[in-house]
């Protein structure tokens, strides 16, 4: 984050307020009062009066600033509460990629514009284009918070919220604020209520976990005392599909978030069944399996628990990525002799390859714009992240530290990928942006790998 | 498809919130340099916060009743009668050192011939599980099938893969990885 474009005093206060106009909001009227939502709004229409928008490579980061929320009620651990929501809806805010935070020590530099009244001109003054005010508390129902987003350039209220829940919801009132902020001003549904799961040792075991975005509140979804492998999020967030050997071979199984869990729903035996990524729609359970001798691609829908095989060829074939329409899957191969990305309709036709330049490439992962697949590649001294644009061919390298990097999986917004990486000596989660920037270490210790981010 | 749902859902959501807020209701006037924010009074009903989708903490399983007296079949495991055979990187073609053992190996399962054997592919720790996985299980087929192409009989044998779950050596060395990178054969007890 660059916070060299940060003015250091009010003296700056022209400059600032000339030089990041990322927002200019219009001076009509927010949105009508008491309306209840009539039509419903088209998809991609604007979420807001704010008529600058971010887009593409060159879109602007908003610079906002959010001081401590303060407490309206409740006991001594309110302080903590209000802090807590306060510092994960900035760092959501920062992790977006949308926003620029103002520096804490800034907040002092404005006065207090009086009784709740917010002053505008001089947290302008500080760089702020935006500005986010909270309040937390606890009533007899509970968790009680407030937050007012302002728009400081046009001296407007844009967004107000009131969230109600239990004590340990803090961070998922958060977590909403955060994409209700990001909603707006980027126009893009935010990450911050996303999910990754992710395998990890424990004892001679590995069993599946699941936790925030951000790495926190880590819940261990698996207790089978056996090897369980590539978790995969259903698209609508319920169920994750795992291998497993709870029953001696590796077999495809399904856990769901009431707890339950099944072997999916075809025959299997002996044979190994793995690598499973659900279609875009949820109807379809891609996987690899050597049922018939080699390891194939297949799919299974499990609605009617008709299995169609979709690769035939002598090689290993395995790791299906769906595209985002659903049309197309990404996969590895090793029939050119050494494992790499191809690319085939979800049927099976029209296969290609798509990774040339390293002679060992993995794991791929289509972005949910549809736009690049990322994979992982075998680099002298170790493996690293690449991440190819399928419109241009050009090839990013995204991470390059000597170690192993690998299993890429996109985030809902395709601005990001989590990765495996064992850069510190151990494995352990990453997420990372496309472009190698923003690197973020999301659990600390143990073995930790595979992650599957949640739509 | 899920995505335009949740983003409408968010614009729903917006929408209502402001709506429901008299804040929203007066908007600042624009000439005032400093303007009275409305007061955090908001009568709206509140969004219930609802984790719907929380998965369950799982509940470790109970201690295992564990596994019977050592029997013939695990004493010749631990004994190593049967012998691994080891392969290069990311290959699953048997070498001539494998052959030769696996000529060894066939001699013994005809020696023991009350046991099924069951193959076991394992690999070094490069590449991802579940290319690793499929590899290893190439590597317990060529195993396997060079056995029954001996002469043993392919009911008898069964194959399994690891991948590179079952390390026997856990170091990064390239002498670590060689000795990962193999088949292992097991008397089955049963």
């Amino acid at each position: 984050m660059s916070r060299s474009r940060m003015p250091l005093t009010l003296c700056s206060f022209i400059a600032a307020a000339l030089a990041p106009l990322a927002i200019a909001a219009r001076q009509d009227a927010p949105p009508p009062a008491g309306a209840a939502p009539q039509a419903t709004p088209a998809p991609g229409a604007p979420a807001s009066d704010l008529n600058i928008r971010i887009v593409g490579a060159a879109r602007q980061k908003i610079p906002i600033a959010l001081p401590e929320f303060t407490v309206t009620a409740g006991d001594a651990t309110m302080k903590d509460v209000a802090r807590t929501i306060r510092d994960v809806v900035r760092d959501d805010l920062d992790f977006s990629g949308s926003f620029t935070i103002v520096p804490e020590e800034y907040h002092k530099l404005v006065r207090d514009g009086g009784d709740k009244r917010v002053n505008f001109k001089e947290w302008l003054g500080v760089g702020a284009d935006s500005l986010l005010v909270g309040q937390a508390g606890t009533d007899a129902a509970g968790l009680v918070v407030e937050a007012k987003l302002y728009d400081t350039t046009g001296q407007k209220m844009v967004l107000g919220k009131r969230y109600r829940g239990t004590g340990d919801q803090q961070r998922l009132i958060a977590h909403r604020l955060s994409n209700e902020i990001i909603q707006l001003y980027s126009g893009q549904a935010g990450v911050a209520l996303s999910r990754i799961a992710f395998v990890s040792q424990v004892g001679k075991a590995k069993e599946i976990f699941v936790m925030d975005y951000d790495g926190a509140r880590v819940k261990r979804v698996t207790a089978f005392n056996t090897i369980s492998l590539s978790p995969a999020w259903s698209p609508d967030g319920r169920e994750i599909a795992f291998t497993s050997y709870r029953g001696g071979t590796p077999r495809l199984m399904i856990l769901s978030s009431a707890g339950d869990f099944h072997e999916a729903a075809f025959q299997q035996g002996e044979e190994l069944n793995s690598a499973p990524a659900w279609s875009p729609d949820g109807s379809l359970l891609a996987f690899a399996s050597s049922r018939d001798g080699n390891a194939e691609i297949y799919t299974l829908r499990p609605a009617d628990r008709s299995l169609t095989r979709v690769t035939r060829n002598e090689a290993i074939d395995t790791s299906p990525a769906w595209s985002p329409n659903g049309r197309e899957m990404a996969f590895t191969s090793d029939r050119s002799g050494t494992p790499q990305i191809y690319i085939m309709g979800s049927e099976g036709n029209n296969v290609r390859r798509l990774s040339f330049e390293v002679s060992y490439c993995d794991a791929p992962s289509w972005s949910p714009q549809g736009d690049k697949i990322a994979f992982t590649a075998r680099v002298p001294g170790g493996f690293d992240i690449y991440v190819k644009d399928l419109a241009t061919g050009e090839l990013t390298r995204v991470t390059e530290n000597s170690n192993i990097n690998e299993w890429p999986r996109w985030s809902p917004d395709g601005r990001h990928l989590a990765f495996a990486s064992n850069r510190t000596g151990n494995f352990d989660i990453y997420t990372v942006d496309a472009d190698g920037s923003n690197l973020r270490r999301l659990t600390h210790g143990g073995n930790n790998s595979s992650p599957s981010w949640s739509r | 498809m899920t995505h335009g749902v949740s983003r409408l859902l968010l614009l729903a959501m917006v929408v209502l919130c402001c709506a429901a807020l008299p804040a929203c209701k007066s908007a600042p006037k624009a000439e005032a340099p400093v303007t009275t924010p409305p007061a955090f009074q908001t009568p709206a009903p509140a969004e219930k916060v609802d984790e719907t989708t929380g998965f369950q903490e799982a509940q470790p399983a109970s201690e295992q009743v564990r596994e019977s007296p050592a029997s013939l079949a695990e004493k010749l495991n631990a004994q190593g009668v049967l012998e691994a055979v080891y392969f290069d990187f990311d290959k699953y073609d048997l070498r001539s050192d494998a052959i030769k053992t696996l000529g060894d190996d066939a001699a013994q399962i005809r020696k023991y011939g009350q046991f099924r054997v069951r193959v076991e592919g394992h690999c070094d720790e490069r590449g991802t599980v579940e290319y690793n996985l499929a590899l290893g299980e190439k590597r317990a087929r060529a195993a396997r099938d060079y056995l029954v192409s001996v002469g043993t009989p392919a009911s008898r044998l069964s194959i399994i893969s690891f991948g590179k779950e079952r390390p026997v050596d856990p170091g990064h060395t390239e002498e670590a990885w060689g000795r990962n990178r193999r088949a292992e054969l097991i008397f089955l007890a049963e």
